[in-house]
């Protein structure tokens, strides 16, 4: 059946016009989290793949060697740019896994929560790690 | 995150990682990471494919899915391969 057909009473749909309008759905947020979950997905490929080349390239690398590559300009930003949208990417992936497998109220609350504190965590960790080291003297 | 923070914590906590991540269990973890790295890098890129309504066809969904794991393997030996060999020198 297309939009545009008149729905016969059988047919007759659950959502009203208001609701289809807004298109936000029962979950109330439309497709934002899907959405965001390809955008984060898509920044993350040409991150990655700088981020194992950079690694390979720093094999065997001293800790004198491993700062100052940090500190030139470009690895402190794309390495910022990594922790944010992965651990974004993660706490999305996460939540979905949650929703779905998790099915007390009170429990899969507190593993939201949970997971979302501990991504959060981790990448201030990690963003704290490399700003230290980039502008640290 | 280990591995930045005990960067920036200095040189004897970076050492102290480096040499962790040079035995042969965090060897054997990072490969298991780089595997699974690349194969969720791959599948992504196929879902992503699938997302722009392309190669929807079940053929072309079998053949994505063996390209996947073809990549995946490639990806993780090539990286590996040239990660040990400057390891060496």
């Amino acid at each position: 059946m297309t939009d545009h057909q008149m729905p016969s009473p059988a047919h007759a749909p659950m959502r009203s016009p208001l609701g289809r309008a807004i298109g936000l759905g029962s979950a109330k947020e439309g497709v934002t989290h899907w959405w965001r979950q390809r955008v984060s997905a898509l920044a993350l490929v040409p991150l990655t793949l700088w981020f194992v080349i950079a690694v390979i390239a720093l094999v065997g690398a001293d800790h004198a060697a491993f700062v100052t590559w940090v500190r030139s300009p470009m690895p402190a930003v794309f390495l910022i740019l990594l922790l944010v949208a992965s651990f974004y990417h993660t706490a999305l992936g996460l939540q979905v896994i949650i929703e779905d497998y998790i099915h007390g109220e009170v429990m899969r609350l507190a593993a939201l929560l949970l997971m979302r504190l501990l991504c959060v965590l981790f990448a201030v960790r990690g963003i704290l790690a490399v700003l230290k080291m980039a502008l640290g003297a | 995150m280990w591995w930045l923070g005990a960067a920036s914590d200095g040189p004897e906590p970076y050492a102290a990682v480096q040499h962790f991540l040079g035995s042969w269990i965090g060897l054997l973890l990072l490969f298991g990471w780089s595997v699974a790295l690349f194969y969720h890098l791959c599948n992504g890129l196929r879902h992503l494919w699938w997302d722009i309504g392309r190669g929807l066809e079940l053929s072309s969904v079998y053949g994505g899915g063996w390209a996947v794991l073809a990549s995946t393997a490639a990806l993780t030996i090539v990286s590996w391969a040239v990660g040990l060999s400057h390891w060496a020198h």
